[in-house]
């Protein structure tokens, strides 16, 4: 029966082959898509969920400065005081480049982590070689992760190498497994931060200098989170000064919290959101799409329910029948969407910089999902079934032609819908690629321009005499050393009773000259006189002074003022900036004017002969801060595929309404044209509708467009207008994409030799 | 086995209440062969509609076999169609996606009738109805009278006590017309009972009583005389 039933489905499939497939494709397209968006943020979520002991892990954050690094000093304390922790291990993360050495060779690895051999238990690494029976032979041991360890020493063992960490001494004494992608610690080099000196950060806060790190702590059970936070609040400060007021943050949140300073690997939660919605929006979509499929066909299954009745089929053989077209449909769809993922998944996993695998398709979340919508679908398609059976007699439904009419409605408003989500599609992209220009062509303030940034690791040679000899060479006429500099500016001071955020500088006498920076009142800085500083416009708006003679800020003497220039991203309005004079290692170079590629040369070979064999790293400004926008250029990447794969399902959706339209009309443009309508006339009945729908769906479109484009641009501190005609395009291309896509077939319609049509009937 | 007593139909407009059956009594017995004859928009397909339980009656009580039909529920209402009545349409109604075979078996599937079985009640009737040869071609690769003969074998492989025929070989031409006609009698003379609207004189005769309606009233109820029958 079932059998029976699958074969004549099948049939009339084929017999509606171009239809059914624009269907199934159509519908298959938008479910992938939703696959792959659904993986993503599946793998996204399940970060650091990978350890059988997540849930009772958590980390220290310090509630006022909303940093994870706290005292160094509180690990005893937390190990001993507190019954609810069962071990606590220091974590203190260096997403960084650090330059390290060994007796013959010098590269930059990226990621140190200072941490003790707890840590390794507590977050089941495996160590796959090691000296002695722990990781950590000693306090001056490292621990290299399996792909540093053939980085550094290619083939040869690399237990009981000597290696340099920037300037710290080490042996290597254990080998472990690579972090897995979906850990949000992440690291290559281990050190040992039981010796004070490999701590990595230092804090400096009411008058003592002491090291920070994270504390992680491993929690005998997870429903003891909230009591032991309010222990800890209770009895933390009595230990130590520095600790104020701490938070409890569950390992499973660290990854997608932005809002915590500190050295773990983050996700992008405001990418997941948007491609969460993005794929709501294409299911539904593609939903729409199969709707509208599932209505036209009506016009037959009318007439087909009628004739079943009266050969005395019940409810349940309707049903039976009619859920057999749609599962055939359904599964057909769903072949298609696996074979779909399959074969895209590499495109996509190259699109986000991910390794997305096509068996998280058996996590059980992805597949109660999948279930669950696939089983929505399948009533949906049986609503109108049920409606039809309640409300027409077998008379009127053999008598089709009235009854079929009354979809059309339902169908107009969910092609409005459709292609009123492609406008603002349409829309969003626009701005979006408009806003990336716009913040990439902006003028930042400072001569970006040729401008080469040199990192010079600690002690690598001496800072200023590497100046001086650049400087011999002719084409090199500025350059200077500072700490910070624009894009890298660490250092900020906040307080309590300030409404903003400090930033500091040091600089050298060369720098306003070196960075096109220009002095706007005042002097520069000078070796003379260390008390005093250079402020931004910015600072004096912050402080509410009119003029920056004698005021100070943070106990230094003003000087003098400098034009606002960006030395952060443009997300950010320009920030209080504080310059005093000071020895910085963070080298600015000024090429303008000068043959790159020689001058780059000259500077390499100056770099090589005053270093020992220290790896030379550069930046050009320019594209340094280009680069600070790969977060809205992915996001841009992404919004642009995925809202062009939505403007093709809608496509779909046209087309397969005017193949309906066109063949349910076949008589009357028959009867039309034998009764003399021209092609034209013929084009334009076929056509108007799809006119008419653009037009509202342009009005509804505009004003969400208008609302979410402007809460996006809120985003940045410095952002495009949304002009005029930015809609008006986006409601042209999508009238120009709707014609193209419907006008072939009505075309093909019209110029039908009115003959073949009548007979056709 | 048919009795209709005071049936009327109207159909509620805004304004008006029109009246297609207006107070019809009438009596059939099992075995008899009626012809239900009128002017266009006399109401013959409604009538035959509601003795088919495809419609209902607006007033009017109407028992089938002794049961009150006006108020079977709709679960008796498809045993009804499944076990007693066939129909036959002008519009031949079989589904495009099912062969000439499958079309037959239909009304078996809905029955619960066992697959061995099934394939014999099938085979019969495309034998006697001649189309063995046609049995896996689909309604769009037959002719006409092709189809309405696959169309009576439906309605007829169930067998049910009552046949209803609402203007059989009205898309015919009368050759065909003549070759389903000659069908019915020879069904109806195997004890089959039916019921069939048309506006042909000639295949009216072919009925054992003729029943002409006009604007919803019974004009006259004729037996058909011997002398008359068309040879
Ligand atoms: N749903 C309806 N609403 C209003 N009037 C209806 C409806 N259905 C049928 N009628 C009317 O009932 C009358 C009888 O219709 P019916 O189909 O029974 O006529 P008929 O005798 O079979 O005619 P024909 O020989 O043309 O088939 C017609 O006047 C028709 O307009
Ligand atoms: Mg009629």
């Amino acid at each position: 029966m079932i059998l029976r039933n699958l074969r004549i489905s099948l049939r009339s499939l084929k017999r509606n082959k171009l239809f059914s497939a624009i269907g199934i494709v159509g519908f298959a397209s938008g479910f992938s898509v939703c696959l792959i968006i659904g993986f993503y943020i599946y793998n996204e979520l399940s970060v650091d969920k990978h350890l059988r002991n997540h849930e009772k892990i958590y980390r220290l954050v310090d509630a006022t400065s909303n940093s994870s690094g706290i005292d160094y000093r509180i690990h005893d304390v937390l190990k001993e005081e507190y019954p609810a922790i069962e071990k606590v291990v220091p974590v203190e993360i260096s997403p960084m480049n650090a330059d390290v050495y060994t007796d013959n060779n010098s590269i930059y690895i990226k990621g140190i982590i200072a941490t003790t051999n707890e840590f390794f238990d507590i977050f089941g690494v495996n160590v796959t070689e090691s000296i002695s029976g722990q990781p950590f032979a000693g306090q001056n041991s490292s621990v290299l992760t399996r792909s540093a360890a053939s980085k550094i020493f290619g083939d040869s063992n690399p237990l009981g190498q000597a290696l340099k960490v920037s300037h710290i001494e080490t042996t290597v004494s254990a080998v472990i497994d690579d972090f897995p992608a979906n850990s949000s610690i992440d690291g290559n080099i281990l050190i040992n931060s039981e010796n004070a000196d490999n701590r990595l950060n230092n804090s400096f806060a009411n008058n003592e200098i002491f090291s920070t790190t994270t504390h992680y702590l491993l929690l005998r059970s997870s429903n003891e989170s909230t009591g032991l936070e309010k222990i800890l609040n209770q009895t933390l400060g009595s230990y130590s000064r520095q600790v104020k007021e701490v938070r409890l943050q569950q390992l499973k949140d660290i990854y997608l919290n932005t809002t915590i300073i500190d050295g773990n690997k983050h996700g992008n939660q405001s990418l997941i959101r948007i491609l969460a919605l993005i794929g709501i929006i294409i299911l539904l979509l593609s939903v729409v799409n199969y709707i509208n499929y599932i209505l036209s066909l009506q016009l037959k299954k009318y007439n087909e329910i009628g004739i079943r009745k009266t050969n005395g089929a019940g409810l349940s053989h309707l049903l039976i029948s009619y859920v057999s077209d749609v599962l055939l449909w359904i599964i057909l769809a769903l072949i298609i969407s696996l074979i779909l993922v399959k074969s895209t998944l590499p495109f996509f996993n190259n699109l986000f910089q991910i390794r997305l695998q096509f068996n998280l398709l058996y996590s059980t979340p992805i597949v109660i999902s999948c279930v669950l919508i696939l089983l929505f679908i399948l009533l949906l398609a049986c609503i109108p079934l049920l409606l039809l059976l309640s409300k027409y007699d077998v008379q009127s439904l053999l008598k089709n032609k009235t009854v079929s009419r009354k979809n059309k409605p339902y169908i107009s408003v969910l092609t409005i819908f459709q292609l009123s989500v492609s406008i603002v599609l349409i829309i969003g992209l626009l701005v979006l690629q408009k806003q990336i220009i716009y913040v990439k062509n902006r003028d930042l303030g400072f001569a970006d321009n040729a401008l080469l940034y040199i990192k010079i690791p600690y002690k690598a040679l001496n800072y200023e005499s590497f100046r001086e000899e650049l400087l011999k060479n002719p084409s090199i006429s500025k350059a200077s050393l500072s700490t910070g500099v624009p894009g890298s500016i660490w250092s900020r001071m906040n307080h309590e009773d300030w409404s903003y955020t400090l930033h500091f500088m040091d600089i050298d006498e060369h720098f306003l000259s070196t960075m096109g920076i220009e002095l706007l009142a005042g002097e520069n800085v000078s070796s003379n006189d260390k008390d005093k500083c250079l402020v931004n416009e910015a600072t004096l708006k912050a402080l509410e002074i009119s003029d920056y003679k004698g005021n100070q800020v943070n106990g230094m003497n003003i000087v003098g003022v400098v034009k606002d220039f960006n030395f952060a991203a443009l997300h950010q309005s320009i920030q209080p900036l504080v310059m005093k004079y000071g020895n910085g290692r963070d080298l600015s170079v000024n090429l303008s004017g000068a043959d790159i590629s020689s001058a780059m040369s000259h500077i390499r070979k100056t770099w090589e002969s005053m270093t020992a064999n220290v790896p030379f790293e550069y930046y050009f400004y320019d594209s340094w801060f280009d680069s600070q926008y790969k977060k809205e250029e992915q996001l841009s990447y992404a919004c642009t595929i995925f809202s062009l794969i939505a403007i093709i399902i809608t496509c779909l959706g046209l087309w397969g309404q005017i193949i309906f339209i066109s063949t349910s009309k076949t008589k009357e443009i028959g009867i039309r044209k034998v009764n003399g309508a021209r092609v034209s006339e013929i084009l334009s009945m076929l056509n108007k509708d799809f006119v008419k729908w653009v037009a509202l769906a342009f009005v509804i479109a505009t004003p969400i467009a208008w609302y979410a484009m402007n809460k996006w641009l809120e985003n940045f501190a410095f952002k495009t207008e949304l002009s005029w005609w930015i809609f008006a395009l986006a409601g042209l291309m999508a009238l120009g994409i709707a014609l193209l896509t419907v006008s072939w077939q009505s075309w093909k319609a019209a110029t039908r030799n009115p003959v073949e049509a009548l007979r056709y009937e | 086995m048919i009795t209709l007593k005071g049936i009327y139909k109207y159909y509620d407009s805004k304004f008006q209440r029109t009246f297609v059956l207006k107070d019809i009594d009438l009596e059939i017995s099992e075995g008899e062969f009626v012809t239900i004859m009128g002017p266009s928009g006399a109401g013959k397909s409604t009538l035959l509609n509601i003795i088919g339980m495809l419609d209902e009656p607006s007033e009017g009580e109407y028992h089938f076999l002794d049961q009150p039909a006006h108020q079977l529920s709709e679960k008796k209402k498809v045993e009804f169609h499944r076990n007693f009545v066939g129909f036959i349409f002008q519009a031949f109604h079989l589904i495009d996606e099912m062969t000439v075979y499958e079309n037959i078996e239909t009304p078996l599937i809905y029955k619960g009738v066992k697959s061995g079985i099934r394939k014999g009640m099938v085979a019969e009737m495309l034998d006697r109805f001649n189309i063995v040869a046609k049995k896996d071609l689909f309604p769009a690769q037959l002719s006409g009278g092709q189809q309405q003969l696959a169309g009576i074998a439906r309605a007829v492989v169930g067998k049910p006590k009552l046949l209803l025929a609402d203007e059989p070989t009205g898309n015919l031409h009368s050759g065909q017309g003549k070759q389903i006609m000659e069908l019915l009698s020879q069904l109806n003379s195997e004890g089959i009972t039916i019921i069939q609207v048309t506006h042909n004189e000639e295949f009216a005769r072919f009925g054992k009583r003729i029943i002409r309606i006009s604007d919803g009233l019974v004009l006259s109820d004729d037996i058909v005389s011997d002398t008359n029958e068309p040879n």
